[in-house]
């Protein structure tokens, strides 16, 4: 019952979130609804006995990423999220999404699942072992994306000399 | 009333298909990159879901999730660096006005 409560209260403010997001004109409040949207979502994660990625969350996305994001508005001067969106625009975009949405809704709400039914591993132990062992590989090509990308980044951004 | 996997997986594809909507109706290149990672964040909600729900015993899922937060982080930080660079060159972040290789 607990679970209940507390899934359906994340998920409303993930999706409020979500929703003032993408009908506010000010990009800033943009910004600042999806850091909800995305501390909403690290609740989620908590529940899902994932609480590594919950603080991964918090600290990956609501702090770096919303942050970048807010540097870069500031830097191009833009507080506007939309140049009012042209009625073509939104009606393809609301007639693919309201597609997509009508094919997987249906399918996930329907979806016959065939569960072991035992409990999840919940220890953050657990997932650095694996991360160090079975994982490793994929581990340090991780390390490589994100220096490539911290490079590429630098090198695009800086100013001409 | 008990929540199952499939309504974390019903609430997933809504999120996924809201941001699909972000992302192909904003027309300010940052919109764009932020309606991104609204999607990203909804597969990850899948990935998670099915890691506790279908692999309890390995969590596999989460690693993947890891993985997609990895990728997402670098690809942010390339688009908006990106963006930066069309920004000085055409004084502007709308998305329509970078059409340079439209056929």
């Amino acid at each position: 019952m607990n679970e209940a409560i507390a899934f359906y209260a994340f998920a409303a403010l993930v999706i409020l979130g979500a929703a003032s997001m993408l009908r506010s004109t000010n990009i800033v409040h943009s910004a600042f609804w999806l850091l909800g949207a995305l501390l909403s979502t690290a609740g989620i994660y908590a529940l899902l006995s994932a609480g590594f990625l919950a603080i991964m969350q918090i600290f990956v996305y609501a702090g770096a990423i919303t942050v970048l994001l807010l540097f870069v508005i500031m830097l191009t001067g833009s507080r506007v999220a939309d140049v009012e969106a042209r009625g073509t625009n939104t009606l393809v975009a609301g007639i693919v999404a309201a597609a997509l949405a009508g094919i997987l809704v249906p399918l996930q709400i329907s979806a016959p699942w065939r569960l072991p039914g035992t409990e999840a591993v919940t220890s953050t132990s657990v997932l650095g072992r694996m991360l160090f062992s079975n994982y490793l590989l994929p581990f340090e090509l991780a390390s490589i994306v994100l220096l490539v990308a911290l490079v590429g980044a630098i090198f695009l951004a800086r100013e001409e000399e | 009333m008990e929540i199952t996997l499939n309504h974390y997986l019903t609430f997933s594809a809504i999120v996924f298909c809201m941001g699909l909507y972000g992302a192909l109706s904003k027309r300010s290149a940052i919109a764009v990159m932020m309606c991104l990672e609204l999607m990203a964040n909804a597969v990850n909600i899948n990935l998670i879901a099915l890691a506790k729900y279908v692999t309890p015993a390995t969590i596999k899922g989460q690693f993947f999730a890891i993985f997609v937060m990895v990728v997402a982080a670098a690809e942010v930080g390339l688009g908006l660096a990106i963006v930066l660079s069309i920004y000085r060159q055409k004084s502007s972040i709308d998305v329509d006005e970078v059409n340079l290789l439209k056929w």
